[in-house]
């Protein structure tokens, strides 16, 4: 059974148990239907440009489906590689997602648990790892890693601001103009980090209060509709209940239905503004000659409630906050307009898939494991499921048919049929004739976690997070 | 800081940026649209605290647009943009744009460097970077290492020319104008409407001014609004988070 890359060091018992929780008995041995073979040989050490966006959900690309946005770059990079269904954030809020993505590890482990607490500073992240394997690692936008300074692990060419609207024209830029003038000797690892559309968090604030005339009429009739699962199950865990639903930072019970239809409106307009900056970034890409060199892959921190379950923001697992595009394209080296529905994917594959490519070993004890395989058509281990954490208690598990929600210390949990249910609206918990589904996701989770080296809570409890610098740009000259 | 809620009044994008507005003086005398003219704005973001009950409009660079004499039936627009970023680093765009004298300020051809500039105002390794554009045959043809062809709509204007164009529009209701948007000159932006909106008297650093209003809605954009005194001068440009902010000093070395 082939759990690893080849490219990898060979695996310690205790990791190896850790990738086996991963891997099922049975291996793929067909290419999924549609992907194609490598037509010509792969760089040894091609390029790597990493895109993420800010609270993106994964229902929100016209891509897979959406028809209210209008987003030709992320559809182009689509048709241009693999863009996967089944794709969540390791953990769906800023800082901690961020840190997976870096390290390879759980936010449990890095210690960015919630967003403002620091990463373990022993801990090493892609920028060092790429630095110190032989590539130029550079960063543009938004880097929101707590406790790590990015100037130090980096080459950074544009470090953004907090506001989407303001900062990412000028990260594309940077980024673009980096891919025409780089000259140097070495293949790059290039970060951009964009906010978009995660301004629609100040839309949000703007329009806290009930609103039950539509301010621009002649838009009224581009207003998406209620989203289908705008109702939800009621039964849920106490935790999310308390935590989410009353405290009213991702709830909103006062709404309107203009406003919850003009709030989706504007997301969508959001992520419209994203995708403009990612076409810039493509064009580049391709008119600077690294398009045949260069492996581009494009994810998202996490998602929006953009109304579903009658959610807003983020920090739950739902799939509107949960599940986040993941694209790769890699021309003549991975199939090619791939909408795969098959493949568990998580940000924390991010880094064993990019060290892979690179030919490097991937971080210490790094959790995910390497896409490549499944990019390229080529057998590989079958995932069984991936698991998801947010805050201090709550775990996702995933499986191709199953959604397992549970917060530590609740009695309350949530179990969806992914197949029938796909907005998660029917929480099957505690129905009998799934008891054992439920039993096998709790047993899985547990074994998953028997692998991980998380920080002690008590030594977490016991970091005071940095005390909060002014708002970016606020001394800013006129 | 002023309540929002407290200039309800006002339509929305004004009521945003009331405490901003009380800094503004109405510039004096006559203004011709038409004319060779230099405006300078200062950018600020536009971040409403989580309740809704305040917003904070931190200055975030300036924005200078001049327009020349006209040439037969074409203009040079002239564009400086600077925002700035943590660590205090700035980034630079300057851009000169020939555009028809029509009623959309179509750019036909354009040149556009960007920059990155450090603490310093050394600029960073790797970020200079120059483009060219044209629109030719109903085509936009883009130069940036190589060349790019892409179909243009029969409209076309761009987020900077429009600050000219909205300037020679009429006040009072008409069709809405139809167009795509070249933002900054390479981000395409369909589907664009632009109407009038009307017009409203606020107090600009304790002065009653009249204020006409244009809306503009589109792809890729959130409601966007531009605020003309009765001279038809461009005074406030602003939607989403952003906001471009009438300030004649705006850029300027400080005295």
């Amino acid at each position: 059974m082939t759990v690893k890359a080849a490219s990898q060091p060979p695996l310690s018992r205790r990791e190896f148990i850790g990738a086996s929780a991963l891997a099922t008995s049975a291996v793929a041995l067909a290419p999924q239907a549609g992907a194609q073979r490598r037509a010509k040989p792969a760089p040894t050490k091609p390029n790597i440009v990493f895109i993420h966006t800010d609270q993106q959900s994964l229902s929100a690309m016209s891509a897979h489906g959406c028809e209210h946005v209008y987003a030709p770059n992320m559809d182009r990079l689509a048709a241009r590689g693999m863009s996967f269904q089944m794709s969540y954030s390791a953990n769906p809020v800023c800082c901690p997602a961020r840190s997976c993505w870096y390290t390879g590890r759980t936010s449990a482990e890095t210690g960015v648990v919630r967003n403002s607490w620091p990463i373990d500073e022993t801990m090493p992240d892609l920028g060092q790892w790429f630095n110190g394997n032989g590539y130029e690692a550079v960063y543009a936008g938004k880097w929101h890693v707590p406790g790590r300074n990015f100037r130090n692990s980096f080459r950074v060419i544009s470090p953004g601001t907090g506001i989407g609207e303001h900062s990412d024209g000028a990260s594309s830029r940077a980024t673009e103009a980096f891919l025409h003038s780089y000259s140097g000797d070495k293949p790059f690892f290039l970060s951009l980090g964009l906010l978009q559309p995660h301004d629609i968090c100040y839309w949000v604030f703007e329009h806290v209060p009930r609103l039950e005339e539509l301010p621009y009429p002649q838009i009224a009739d581009e207003l998406p509709p209620l989203p289908d699962n705008f109702e939800y199950d009621p039964r849920e865990p106490e935790t999310f209940i308390k935590h989410w639903r009353q405290r009213g930072k991702t709830f909103r019970d006062n709404w309107s239905e203009t406003q919850w239809r003009y709030y989706q409106w504007a997301y969508f307009r959001s992520v419209e503004m994203a995708d403009a900056e990612i076409g810039r970034v493509l064009d580049a890409v391709e008119d600077s000659g690294h398009a045949d060199d260069t492996l581009i892959i494009f994810t998202a921190d996490h998602g929006d409630g953009h109304a579903r379950h009658q959610m807003i923001s983020k920090m739950y697992m739902y799939d509107e906050a949960a599940a986040v595009p993941f694209v790769a394209a890699f021309p003549g080296q991975m199939g090619e307009g791939i909408m795969d529905s098959d493949h568990l994917v998580s940000g924390l594959d991010v880094a064993p898939t990019i060290c892979d490519y690179a030919g490097i070993p991937a971080p210490p004890k790094a959790r995910g494991r390497s896409l490549r395989p499944v990019f390229e058509g080529r057998p590989s281990a079958e995932r069984e499921f991936i698991v998801s954490e947010v805050f201090t208690t709550g775990r996702m598990v995933r499986t191709p048919e199953y959604k397992l929600i549970t917060y530590q210390g609740d009695e309350t949990d949530q179990l969806f049929d992914m197949r029938a249910d796909p907005g998660e609206t029917k929480n099957l918990f505690g129905d009998a004739t799934h008891a054992d589904t439920h039993a096998d996701l709790r047993k899985r989770l547990a074994e998953w976690e028997s692998h991980l080296e998380p920080i002690s809570l008590e030594d977490r409890q016991s970091i005071k997070p940095p005390k909060p610098k002014p708002r970016r740009g606020q001394n800013a000259r006129q | 800081m002023e309540s929002a809620a407290a200039s309800r009044t006002l339509p929305r994008s004004l009521a945003t940026l009331s405490e901003a507005l009380t800094s503004v003086e109405a510039p004096a005398g006559d203004f011709d649209p038409r004319g060779e003219w230099d405006h300078r704005y200062t950018v600020h973001t536009i971040i409403y605290a989580i309740n809704g009950q305040s917003v904070n409009l931190p200055k975030q660079g300036w924005f200078n647009i001049r327009r020349g004499p006209l040439r037969g039936d074409t203009v040079e627009i002239a564009c400086s943009l600077a925002s700035h970023h943590s660590f205090d680093w700035v980034n630079s765009l300057e851009a000169t744009i020939t555009c028809d004298d029509d009623a959309l300020a179509t750019p036909r051809k354009w040149e556009l460097t960007s920059k990155t500039l450090d603490k310093e105002r050394n600029i960073v390794p790797d970020t200079e970077h120059a483009r060219t554009g044209a629109l030719r045959k109903g085509r936009i043809i883009a130069t940036s290492g190589k060349r790019r062809s892409t179909r243009a709509a029969e409209a076309l204007s761009s987020n900077w020319t429009i600050f000219d164009a909205v300037q020679r529009l009429p006040f009072g209701p008409t069709d809405p104008l139809s167009f795509d948007m070249l933002e900054e000159l390479d981000l395409l932006k369909t589907g664009q409407q632009l109407t009038y909106w009307g017009d409203v008297e606020v107090e600009l650093s304790g002065k009653p001014t009249r204020l006409h209003g244009f809306e503009q809605m589109g792809r890729g954009i959130l409601p966007y609004a531009y605020w003309l005194d009765e001279q038809h001068r461009l005074l406030i440009a602003c939607g989403g988070q952003r906001a471009f902010v009438w300030n004649p000093t705006a850029g300027l070395p400080q005295g």
